[in-house]
């Protein structure tokens, strides 16, 4: 467990724990002593030290949860000493960096995952799978907002710089829903985008997306760290409404011909998996392909393909309104 | 890296509590002068994602710590207190705050208070701010009134201080006003006499104003000061451009003041007495989680609670009434169609005269009140907004409702 901080401790360190296949060899941190606060709070007995090359030697993988900008360096150094690694989300930082280790994974013949939890959710993969097959009719246009006041605030808060990050609110968050818009609609063929950044990270974004070469559509995404919204994934297609909320719990449809009417769709033996928890399938899932050698289902190439997303949108970025007074104060008065 | 673009001014605020509403609306208005040296002092990352789009050096200070606000507060000739918190937060945060800003020698301590303090309802003789202040125990409106005691007798000490006291604060960003736009939403907004009465309002950038003067006017001795829009802005003119963003018809439902009174006199909340707190305290979450640290007391727990199945049903409820901790029992209104604390707002028919801050600061409002509401529906259309061509969408979003609370979150 490389670094021990929020998200290690409330995700990735339980769902070590719970697996008996794997076994917590270390806790990597700079701060040793946040290790061993963590070893003894969930009971492991677990050595806790700052470098990793002080364990690397006796690793099968990593689960590297440690601020953006450091995974390429970190996941470099397990994929080149033959370590299968998991990576908390986004790959890296930038698209550069996320073919590096790409790259290197190939290379070496190393297993490489990303931290996309929410792909192992059963409505995620259940909306995949009838978007393929086109079950919901044909896609005309989808929207979807995610936003909260703050709320996470990772120990070291890295997350207000956005060197260390490689963007804001998109990066940080927005990413989740990206890589589960390119695992349904693949890359999109038009994107306008706007954000709020003034130097820093940006709060607010507004993407736009068009498909043209697989269907024609579009869609409307809004992320937020100002503002809270109701979370959640709406699509319109010749046959109705699907909405799928933020909470991943369950898909609605509603067809067109019946207003009055409302589907909840989902695998006939489902929710089989919910006790385990999107965190703990995703190291089931990571153990398995560093085991067998089959790919993990959220790939380094697909965390680069996020990358790739993130950065075209930064690179056409407009800026969004931010000046709500902007009428000079005598207009004001008089208005 | 310096919250400022111009390192070597003279004056240097610190912003305590700057990622909240006011302190935000504070630090890019300070920032946007050019003459100031800014410290923005916030309690978690988490939630300063408004000034850090600014790519601003913002510094995590923890208020219970006098050692750390020392250090935060070193070199600073201005403090501004936005600060907010729980109760420890407030009296003994401020204590340090001010405390530290006496030893670092801080020039002036401008602190936001809030019409809070006279009480809810407030009294009629609260147009002026020498009105009796009298809140109920453990409010917050109390807890407001002994942060300014506090300000009051650092200010004996030799702390320069001005206490501002706002009404509900409008604007973009509004919660307030978000508040009202979401019952108007929700039909849950009844205007009282079709909203006669007068609303004590004050938008973000009038009271950053009047924070601003307040950093550098001649008389600093503490006296309450309120800060209003000043506008006479009744009810119905506040709410009507808040139903036509809502796409709600007009006119707003209206009930009677008489109505409105007999409606809400009819709620009644049940005395905080030693007893029941004592009995929530112990029932707590985070009592019964710490006990429950013991394998001991849990299995006794765990014993006791199978036990009492096999009691007779009296002995049964009474025992299950022990071992489960006490409900707040939030007071249900008679008319649960409408908002029952922006009813009350409308009743208190009286309107806080900022005369004084007039002739302290020399406040004039610079936003009047259109331009208020018009900030506000910007902000509100820009980052909640989605546009004719979407809204059928965002209306199936909003109409599905979510499944209970629980589990996993699904993204972090």
């Amino acid at each position: 467990m490389v670094g021990a901080g929020k998200i290690a401790a409330s995700a990735h360190l339980p769902a070590a724990l719970a697996l008996p296949n794997v076994q917590l060899v270390a806790i990597v941190d700079p701060v040793v002593a946040r290790g061993q606060a963590l070893a003894r709070e969930f009971g492991a007995s677990t050595r806790a030290v700052a470098q990793l090359d002080d364990v690397l030697g006796e690793l099968d993988g990593a689960i590297i949860a440690t601020p953006n900008f450091t995974h390429c360096e970190v996941a470099l150094k397990c994929i080149e000493a033959g370590v299968a690694t998991l990576i908390e989300k986004p790959l890296a930082t930038t698209v550069e960096e996320g073919e590096t280790i790409a790259r290197a994974a190939r290379e070496r013949g190393v297993t490489v995952a990303v931290g996309y939890t929410t792909r192992f959710d059963e409505s995620v993969r259940v909306m995949a799978q009838l978007l393929k097959a086109g079950d919901f009719g044909e896609v005309r246009r989808f929207a979807y907002q995610s936003g909260s006041k703050g709320r996470w605030a990772p120990l070291t808060g890295y997350t207000l710089d956005r060197r260390a990050t490689g963007g804001g609110v998109v990066m940080v968050t927005g990413t989740h829903f990206l890589d589960r818009m390119l695992s349904w609609f693949g890359y999109p063929d038009e994107i306008a985008y706007e954000d709020d950044a003034d130097g820093g990270p940006e709060a607010n974004a507004l993407a736009h997306f068009g498909y043209t070469s697989r269907g024609r559509f579009k869609g409307r995404v809004r992320f937020s760290k100002t503002v809270s919204l109701k979370g959640g994934f709406v699509m319109e297609t010749d046959e109705g409404m699907v909405v799928l909320l933020d909470d991943l719990k369950k898909i609605v449809f509603r067809p067109r011909s019946q207003p009055s009417v409302e589907t909840i769709v989902r695998e006939r033996h489902g929710f089989g998996h919910r006790e385990r928890g999107h965190f703990q399938l995703q190291l089931e899932d990571f153990v398995e392909a560093a085991q067998t050698g089959r790919p993990a289902t959220v790939s380094a190439e697909q965390g680069v393909e996020s990358l790739r997303l993130i950065e075209a949108l930064y690179t056409c970025r407009q800026p969004m309104r931010t000046d709500w007074y902007a009428c000079p104060p005598r207009e004001r008065q008089t208005a | 890296m310096p919250a400022t673009r111009t390192p070597d001014r003279l004056t240097r605020i610190a912003v305590v509590g700057a990622s909240g509403f006011v302190g935000a609306t504070l630090v890019e208005r300070l920032l946007a002068r050019g003459q100031y040296t800014v410290v923005p002092l916030i309690h978690s990352t988490g939630s300063a994602w408004r000034l850090s789009r600014h790519a601003l050096d913002l510094r995590t200070v923890e208020l219970l710590s006098p050692e750390a606000l020392r250090t935060a507060l070193r070199g600073c000739t201005h403090v501004v207190n936005c600060s907010s918190g729980p109760r420890e937060v407030m009296l003994r945060g401020l204590e340090n705050l001010l405390g530290a800003s006496l030893a670092e020698g801080v020039q002036r301590f401008v602190h936001l208070s809030s019409v809070a303090v006279y009480g809810d309802p407030p009294p009629p003789e609260a147009v002026h701010e020498d009105a009796p202040t009298r809140p109920v125990r453990d409010t917050y409106g109390w807890n407001k009134l002994r942060q300014d005691q506090l300000v009051q007798a650092a200010c004996r000490r030799g702390l320069p201080s001005v206490i501002l006291c706002p009404p509900y604060i409008g604007g973009a960003y509004s919660m307030f006003v978000l508040r009202v736009l979401q019952a108007i939403q929700e039909g849950r907004l009844a205007l009282v006499d079709g909203g006669d009465a007068v609303i004590n309002l004050v938008d973000v950038q009038n009271l950053a104003q009047a924070i601003e003067l307040a950093l550098s006017c001649a008389t600093a001795d503490a006296q309450r000061l309120f800060v209003n829009d000043d506008a006479g802005t009744t009810w119905r003119q506040f709410t009507s451009p808040l139903v036509d963003l809502a796409g709600r018809p007009k006119p707003l439902p209206s009930i009677s003041r008489d109505e409105a009174s007999g409606w809400l006199g009819s709620v009644k909340t049940a005395p905080s007495t030693l007893g029941r707190r004592m009995k929530r305290l112990i029932a707590s979450h985070q009592v019964r989680t710490i006990l429950q640290e013991d394998p001991l007391i849990t299995k006794l727990f765990q014993l006791t609670r199978s036990g009492i199945r096999f009691l007779p049903g009296g002995a049964r409820e009474r025992l299950d009434g022990i071992l489960r901790p006490p409900k707040r029992r939030r007071p249900r209104a008679v008319h649960p169609a409408f908002d029952e604390r922006l009813c009350r707002l409308q009743l208190r028919g009286l309107r806080h005269a900022c005369d004084r801050a007039r002739e302290v600061l020399g406040y004039h409002p610079e936003v009047s009140f259109a331009g208020s509401m018009e900030a506000f529906q910007a902000w509100y259309r820009t980052t909640n907004g989605w546009g004719a061509e979407y809204a059928p969408l965002f209306e199936e979003l909003l109409r599905t409702p979510a499944a209970p609370k629980g589990g996993d979150a699904a993204e972090m």
